[in-house]
């Protein structure tokens, strides 16, 4: 019995040693900031970001033949800290592609804690633009209840459902959503979520008799399996997956980024590399867990045979 | 350069970090404090933000009035907002063993609207994902007109997937015939896999929030005792 416990020492190595190899792991890319990779270019983020394209042009169509054109991006930001590491990049990202193709936007949120991000998120990229404003290019919505019901109603008539800004601006008021009646005049909606249950209410809810507008989501990496059947069934347009998403649609802005356009954060590729380290990491600790495993196994069957 | 005020902010949160992360090594006094400042803080901003955004401006400055400007007149039918508010504090009843009925009502509503909208809401998201699994075995290039064999294996796959996780979900007979026992097991391990890749998922959204951290702790905190230090003790 005791030489079948020496050769399990594999089975045996204490948790703190793996947390502590994980921190060293993770602590690679703040250590040597030039050691970053570059991000998978997703083709579920390249949907999104595709069709962010696609409205800038829309519009660029319709000014130049002197059709208007009044549609709007409403982006949903239901996270709190808890996510924010996954979340707030691919916001932030989201955001800088519409400040640089000047698409009007609305920001909202259906959860508490996500009110501070609506805020803080739009406001802090505006200030890299020079000429981004509030109220003309965006608004913010901040924190409403209702979830469902208001989604429902938003759908049938956004300016009943919103009424006023977080500045207190009455809908009919703001600039940046003159024309905006319903959901048929949303050209994307985007839900930025970790929640389960929450991008699911926009595709049930968010449609007017005339239009169903075309939804993106933004997931938690916990959530990917489960957003993929959305996207499979393409009930929804695109998807950012995790940091991944959030630094591959960063790789894609930079593609397209002109010499005066303030750059992308590097914060998602370096995330994401940490955690390309930390993978690998971790397959070697489960596959040393398995030798561990099998060399216990076999020393078993020797001890028993003998 | 941090603000003044930012600066407590940031040392009190790279504090609560550390407290949270010292569960890592062991459960301890003072994970557990923070861990109960964190719940009551949750607990507290929620309540705050729903005043803040809802109860204040949509229901008390419309209700009676409190939002109108010096020329506007105040329009009575706004106090009908009180008669959904009166119904839904009826909730409160259930603390009552006499009155306890009144707050079924008021549960009974709730779960009648839910089902209402739950019944339209599976119609919208689900029939779609029935109908995307009906996929062809035999996929053309939407461009050339050729066989896509590429489309052919991934919807083969779909199709043999989906069958067998559906037959290992079929508890209405005894999996005894070869072919009901084999597609059963198939379903199994086919799920297995799933849940590997459910795992994966969640290790990745774990890290991802320890390297957020990490940033946190190494770049803000680590700048923030810097700019406290020469705040209190000067340059």
């Amino acid at each position: 019995m005791a030489k079948a416990d020496r050769s399990s020492w594999l089975l045996r190595i204490d948790r703190r040693f793996v947390y502590l190899f994980v921190l060293l792991a993770l602590m690679i890319p703040f250590l040597f900031p030039g050691l970053t990779t570059k991000p998978a270019p997703l083709p579920s983020a390249k949907k999104l970001f595709d069709k962010v394209e696609r409205i800038a042009r829309e519009r660029d169509e319709a000014v130049a033949e002197g059709r208007p054109y009044n549609k709007v991006v409403l982006l949903s930001f239901d996270f709190g800290p808890q996510t924010r590491a996954e979340l707030y990049p691919m916001a932030e990202a989201m955001i800088r592609h519409l400040m640089m193709r000047k698409i009007k936007f609305a920001v909202m949120t259906h959860v508490p804690d996500g009110a501070g991000y609506c805020e803080d998120i739009p406001n802090q990229l505006a200030r890299e633009f020079d000429d981004i404003d509030y109220g003309r290019d965006y608004v913010n919505f901040g924190y409403k209840v209702g979830r469902t019901f208001l989604i429902k109603q938003m759908g049938e008539d956004m300016a009943g459902a919103l009424k006023t800004d977080v500045k207190g601006t009455p809908y009919k008021d703001i600039k940046c959503l003159k024309g905006v009646q319903d959901a048929g005049d949303v050209a994307l909606m985007t839900e930025i979520t970790g929640l389960v249950g929450f991008a699911e209410m926009w595709i049930q809810f968010f449609a007017s008799a005339r239009a169903r507008p075309d939804i993106g989501h933004g997931c938690t990496s916990v959530s990917i399996p489960d957003a993929f059947d959305m996207l499979e069934s393409k009930l929804i347009i695109g998807l950012l997956e995790g940091i991944a998403g959030a630094a591959a649609y960063n790789e894609f802005i930079e593609e397209i980024r002109s010499e005066d356009q303030p750059p992308t954060s590097p914060k998602a590729r370096v995330h994401m590399t940490g955690q390309t380290v930390a993978h690998l990491l971790l397959v070697l600790f489960v596959l040393l867990g398995n030798v561990g495993v099998i060399m216990s196994a076999l020393r078993r069957r020797k001890v028993a045979g003998s | 350069m941090m603000t003044n005020w930012a600066i407590p902010g940031v040392l009190v949160g790279g504090i609560c970090v550390l407290a949270i992360y010292s569960f890592l090594y062991r459960e301890n006094p003072f994970y557990r404090f923070f861990e109960h400042v964190f719940i009551g803080i949750s607990a507290g901003y929620s309540i705050v933000m729903g005043v803040q955004y809802f109860v204040w401006p949509d229901f008390l400055k419309k209700t009676f009035g409190l939002n109108l400007l010096p020329w506007e007149t105040y329009n009575p039918w706004e106090l009908l907002m009180l008669v959904p508010f009166i119904y839904g504090m009826g909730i409160l009843f259930m603390l009552s063993r006499k009155h306890g009925w009144i707050a079924r009502l008021v549960i009974g509503a709730g779960l009648g609207f839910s089902a209402g909208m739950a019944f339209k809401g599976f119609f919208a998201q689900f029939l779609p994902l029935v109908v995307d699994s009906c996929r062809p075995l035999v996929a053309y290039h939407p461009e050339t007109g050729a066989l896509d064999l590429g489309s052919m294996g991934e919807h083969l796959l779909f199709v043999v997937t989906l069958v067998c996780v559906m037959t290992y979900f079929f508890f209405s007979f005894e999996h005894n015939k070869p072919v009901i026992k084999q597609a059963s097991v198939a379903g199994r391990y086919l799920m297995m896999v799933t849940f590997g890749a459910f795992f994966g998922a969640t290790v990745m959204a774990r890290m991802a929030l320890l390297i957020d951290r990490l940033q946190f702790l190494s770049e803000d905190w680590v700048r923030g005792i810097g700019e406290f230090w020469t705040l209190v003790f000067g340059g």
